[in-house]
């Protein structure tokens, strides 16, 4: 069961990781996009979702250590 | 009556209380008990209602613009505006002291929460002005798994906050199909969902990137320890069908409302699969 919930937790992180990545990028990578991050606010907004996502996986992980 | 009943969208608000129960099984590690169950679904039932009237009642201009939603019970006259905000208020105020009274005071201040981030943070504020409006919006929507855990427990731990973003995660792709199907009615009332804003390729993408985003932290509720090898079957299933659909969906943007409904399937296998998990 620890050998279940390791690889869970690698792949979770690897997926959530790999998307982040992807959505930051379609946000900040093309013009289009960019014209609706031009202001403080809507980065914030961009990034939040995330940084969240991430943050959970930081828990998770040490949480089960 | 009818009119006051479809104010409160009870489609959504039955999707909304299919995420508490098994948020309040895995809490309990089994069945928490009927009369608790019961109780937390009947306030939750009342602040999501509270939530979704008020909503319609700040949103009754853009509603009378789009086809979708013109023969809501505001836009058709069959309720006015203040009776509605009034209905809307009782119901919240009422969610939050059945809440209280009956269950504990953390589930009844996440509800009510809930009820105030939807109807200020994304009705009043973001929805008008932001592409991101359903992202950051959408965590209301997640709120009820956290009020059946902290109903049963009277606290929060990881495993509530996976449930929380599973759905935090699952709402943009939801609502971004829909909007795709719908997006003129979006541009006709200036709503600036993603479709919109950015077009519907580009939103495509993005559902893509939502989704794998997504299916990882459907997985990251397996090391919280929580369930077991019945939902990691299921969450590898389902997710690896969420995301193959997500792509599907690229070259298929005429059936965008096929994703949506199929997305919904999604979220009530995954979280029945919980439920199942924790009670065997």
């Amino acid at each position: 069961m620890d050998g279940l919930r390791d690889v869970s937790m690698v792949l979770a992180a690897i997926l959530v990781a790999g998307g982040c990545v992807a959505v930051v990028w379609l946000e900040f990578g093309s013009a289009a996009e960019r014209r609706l991050v031009s202001r403080v606010r809507d980065s914030i907004e961009v990034l939040l979702p995330p940084a969240l996502a991430l943050v959970l996986v930081w828990i998770v992980w040490f949480d089960r250590i | 009556m009818r009119a006051y009943v479809e104010l409160t969208k009870p489609r959504i608000i039955e999707l909304l209380l299919t995420t508490t129960v098994p948020a309040m099984i895995l809490a309990a590690e089994g069945w928490p008990g009927t009369w608790l169950v019961i109780a937390t679904l009947i306030g939750g039932t009342l602040s999501a209602g509270g939530a979704n009237t008020i909503n319609q009642v700040a949103d009754a201009d853009i509603d009378r613009v789009m086809k979708r939603t013109r023969s809501r019970p505001l836009p058709t006259d069959r309720v006015n505006n203040r009776n509605a905000l009034l209905f809307g208020v009782v119901l919240g105020v009422v969610g939050f002291a059945w809440l209280l009274v009956t269950v504990n005071l953390p589930a009844a201040a996440l509800s009510t929460l809930a009820l105030l981030f939807y109807v200020f943070v994304y009705t009043l504020f973001l929805k008008r002005s932001s592409a991101q409006n359903i992202v950051i919006g959408g965590a209301a929507g997640a709120v009820p798994a956290l009020v059946g855990w902290a109903a049963v427990t009277g606290s929060l731990a990881p495993p509530a906050w996976v449930l929380f973003a599973i759905i935090f995660f699952w709402t943009p792709p939801h609502f971004w199909a829909l909007s795709i199907r719908y997006r003129d009615d979006y541009a006709a009332a200036e709503v600036p969902m993603l479709p919109v804003a950015v077009g519907v390729a580009r939103t495509l993408d993005h559902i893509v990137a939502y989704s794998v985003v997504l299916v990882g932290v459907s997985f990251l509720l397996i090391p919280t320890g929580v369930v077991g090898l019945p939902y990691t079957v299921v969450a590898v299933i389902l997710g690896a069908v969420v995301i193959g659909a997500s792509l599907w969906l690229r070259h298929n943007e005429d059936q965008a409302i096929r994703y949506f409904l199929a997305s919904n399937v999604y979220l009530a296998a995954l979280f029945a699969a919980m439920a199942v998990d924790g009670l065997f």
